[in-house]
């Protein structure tokens, strides 16, 4: 595989890496030779410490009752690109924030609707060739000194950015130049297409890729970490790899596994809503754009993908988003759809469970 | 991380692995999937084009053309709104000054750089234009500072964005007028070859709105109005302006939808100079007015909609309805008003009007037109005129109408501009009245004087607004018209269930 092709397309940024769960190591100045020794000691106890992160929990598994409701119809002010769920002022509830062609838009729980709670406007750089079809990629990642802070990039704007909320206002922190995929991976869009381009060299040619959703705080049945990663292909093909932090001494651990689906739509979503330590996939249809679409459940057990999805919703409209997150604080996943009609600044938000 | 995720997707087999205004019935794209790239279009246009230069557009098909080979500072979205298409930001006004900063990175289809200069040079040239010059009449300077566009205006311009909209002002690499048979541009698609009968474009990458979904595309015109619909009745074009089938009761191969843009496509009599002083008439064009049997034009084409009209505005941009009394023909008044024309004018003295002929001519690519040169021949035959009918190539109607070499003419314009100043200026440039126009355009004549204008001088005679009706194979996707009923061929996919 050619590497360095890769790198050229998707871009590892910086991950942000949870705080170590030990204090630091007293280490003070002096004490000659021996001082000295105790200082490198200590500083390579920090150091593995850092790497050490606490052993995760089982997950406890919650009944989950899978019924589409409406419960917001907004005017974004632009059409929706994106949507994503995560904790943004660290008071343990996740926010729902939407990317529009113009904004970033934040969205907390409002009497028993949704309702606006800060907005930003997209960098005003200009777009030099964007493609036809606005796109835009949105990610909420974890910050190792608090709460989540948002990455986002529309095709409309000439870079994307970082912002933080502040209070009921979003502050922006730094500029992103690349589409934000996963917390720590970026990519590229194909000069003037709507798709992605990763690989490819002089014998063999790229794949293509519309978008790419992670999740990687989930936690098996045996108390294992899992990353999650689907790449919606630009085909329909939805590619799920499975990535299990396995112990050195677990030998029936399954390190990876990878998984298709069919006929997938760019808006989806990964999460365990149910609690239950696998992993549910959340998906549009791979219709037109302007077709009937529909949102449907995926639950992934040990033999792969059920004969029958979890739940199955259509709807009139095209599916534009997908978002999971503890919206309201009840300590269970809350998983919203939007949707709109193509061109729409306004959107409708269902719950979907 | 990214490496496990080309990995991953590699071994997967994927290869190589992965890491409303009056724009109408939009079909902008956004999520469930995305349009996919990829597919050779055969379509067709509402008659041949003649040059594929920004100034000289004097039809639907040559806007059309034009729109596909070339780009504007601003463009108009399916909502009506102007919005910076080469330019990175609406225009920034201080006083008499306007500075427009055009886009980064953007090029011509020769691989040129598009920047600042090509635009300056552009704008100065449709400034100096006879044909174009009355939609920057506001402007009286042009300026080139870096990769700004500073504008001198000499009175305040709210609609400038919207005029540097029109296809009249599409930029060409430094300003100049484009090859015949190879234009540059920096539009969607790239022109890449003319044949008698079509014209053949290829999409072009680095275009500043995104490639085009389609790869290939073979426009079509027709001198017979059967063959259009024949050609797509049997699948050999994704679309058809006149209609699906050669014969009613019939079905196309292939699954059809239609989709119908709002009538502002104005079909007009404009007069030439070869009898310059029957034509050149105002009581003889108002005779003529007066005879025409408007309320029959609703029956011209193929059932896409047309509005009679006498007034250049469409009513479907707010202007005025046609009057019953003003739709079926009125001879006392087109006889009162010959008679005021043969008393200046010997060859329509009632002795001498027998042995005047006039000659209307018609592009033999919209076949349409003869059917309306047929009413315009029987309103001159009320008038004690002969006429003829004569179908020339667009090329020839075009060089004929511009050096004044013809007596009648039938002609199209687009309204590219939905302000009733700026469709009447229009119509006066059409008729070759440059010096009203200017004052239409620039705020001179206003309000009802406009009309009054208009009725006095008839630069052009309007006949019927019309409709531009698509019907397309089901699988040809995004089909939308913009507010001038040019079809948004860019924007077009096509779309194979799986």
């Amino acid at each position: 595989m050619a590497a360095a092709a890769v790198a050229a397309s998707i871009v590892e940024v910086a991950a942000a890496r949870p705080p170590a769960p030990f204090a630091p190591t007293p280490a003070p100045e002096g004490g000659g030779g021996p001082g000295a020794l105790w200082r490198t000691v200590a500083a390579a106890f920090d150091v593995a410490s850092a790497e050490r992160e606490p052993a995760p929990l089982p997950p406890v598994a919650v009944k989950v009752t899978w019924k589409a409701k409406r419960v917001a119809s907004l005017d974004l002010g632009a059409p929706l690109l994106a949507l994503a769920a995560g904790d943004l002022d660290g008071d343990g509830k996740a926010e729902l924030v939407a990317l529009t062609e113009r904004h970033v838009v934040v969205l907390r729980p409002h009497a028993k609707s949704l309702a606006e709670v800060a907005r930003s406007a997209l960098p005003s750089d200009p777009a030099s060739i964007r493609p036809r079809d606005a796109v835009g990629t949105l990610v909420i990642a974890r910050r190792a000194d608090g709460p989540g802070e948002i990455l986002a990039r529309a095709s409309t704007r000439g870079r994307g950015a970082r912002w933080v909320l502040d209070g009921n206002a979003l502050r922006e922190v730094g500029p992103l130049l690349a589409f934000p995929l996963c917390g720590d991976v970026a990519a590229d869009l194909v000069l003037g297409r709507n798709y992605f381009a990763a690989g490819g060299d002089g014998k063999e040619a790229a794949s293509t890729f519309y978008g790419v959703r992670c999740r990687d705080d989930v936690v098996d049945r045996a108390g294992r970490g899992v990353r999650a990663q689907a790449t919606v292909e630009t085909g329909g093909g939805l590619a799920i790899s499975l990535d299990t932090r396995c112990p050195a001494r677990d030998a029936a651990c399954p390190a990876r596994r990878d998984l298709r689906l069919d006929r997938v739509g760019v808006a989806l979503e990964l999460d365990d809503v149910d609690r239950d330590g696998t992993i549910e996939v959340i998906v549009s249809g791979a219709g037109a754009p302007g077709d009937p679409d529909a949102v449907v459940v995926w639950n992934i057990g040990d033999a792969g993908f059920g004969r029958k999805p979890v739940f199955r919703r259509a709807f009139s409209g095209g599916v534009v988003g997908i978002g999971s997150g503890d919206v309201d604080g009840d300590g269970d996943r809350d998983v919203f759809a939007a949707v709109r009609l193509v061109g729409a600044r306004k959107v409708d938000l269902w719950l979907l469970n | 991380m990214a490496a496990q995720l080309i990995r991953g997707a590699s071994r997967l087999g994927l290869g190589l692995g992965l890491g409303l205004g009056l724009g109408l019935f939009a079909t902008q794209v956004a999520a469930e999937t995305r349009p996919p790239y990829g597919g050779d279009v055969v379509g067709t246009l509402l008659g041949e084009p003649t040059a594929v230069d920004p100034l000289a557009v004097r039809s639907h098909a040559d806007a059309a053309v034009v729109g596909l080979v070339f780009d504007t500072l601003y463009d108009v979205g399916p909502d009506g709104v102007v919005f910076p298409h080469l330019a990175a930001a609406l225009p920034e006004v201080e006083q008499d000054k306007v500075r427009i900063t055009v886009r980064p990175g953007l090029r011509f289809h020769d691989g040129t750089s598009l920047g600042a200069a090509d635009v300056g040079a552009t704008l100065a040239r449709v400034r100096a234009s006879q044909a174009a010059g009355w939609l920057l009449v506001s402007i009286s300077d042009v300026a080139v500072d870096g990769e700004v566009v500073v504008l001198t205006l000499s009175s305040p311009r709210k609609d400038l964005a919207r005029l540097l909209a029109t296809s009249w002002t599409a930029i060409t690499p430094r300003g100049l007028a484009p090859k015949k048979d190879a234009p540059v541009g920096s539009g969607p698609f790239r022109l890449i070859g003319r044949k008698r009968d079509r014209l053949e474009l290829e999409a072009w990458d680095q275009h500043v709105a995104g490639r085009p979904y389609l790869d290939q595309l073979s426009l079509r015109w027709f001198t017979d109005a059967s063959d259009e619909p024949q050609l797509y009745e049997t699948g050999g074009a994704h679309w058809s302006l006149r209609g699906a089938t050669r014969f009613a009761g019939a079905s196309p191969k292939f699954a059809t939808t239609e989709l119908e843009s709002p009538a502002t496509l104005l079909v007009y009599l404009g007069f030439g100079q070869a009898h310059p002083d029957v034509l050149a008439s105002h009581d003889f064009r108002a005779a003529l007015d007066a005879a025409l049997a408007r309320s029959g034009l609703t029956t011209v084409g193929t059932g896409e909609r047309a509005v009679p009209t006498a007034d250049p505005v469409p009513v479907d941009l707010g202007g005025p309805a046609l009057a019953a009394v003003v739709a079926d023909p009125r001879l006392d008044v087109a006889e009162a008003a010959l008679a005021r024309a043969a008393s200046s004018v010997r060859a329509l003295a009632k002795d001498r009007i027998d042995a005047l002929v006039l000659e209307v001519l018609v592009a033999d690519s919209r076949p349409d037109d003869r059917e309306v040169a047929a009413r315009v021949v029987r309103a001159l035959d009320k008038l004690g005129t002969r006429a003829t009918i004569s179908a020339v190539t667009a090329g020839e109607l075009a060089r004929r109408v511009s050096s004044g070499a013809c007596d009648l003419y039938v002609g199209h314009a687009s309204a590219e501009l939905a302000a009733p100043a700026m469709l009447y200026a229009q119509a006066f440039a059409l008729g070759g009245d440059r010096a009203t126009a200017d004052q239409l355009a620039g705020g001179v004549i206003t309000g009802a004087r406009m009309r009054e204008t208009f009725a006095a001088r008839l630069p052009i005679v309007p006949l019927y607004h019309r409709a531009v009706r698509v019907h397309h194979r089901a699988d040809l996707r995004g089909a939308w018209f913009d507010g001038s009923a040019r079809l948004g061929v860019a924007e077009l996919f096509v779309w194979s269930p799986k």
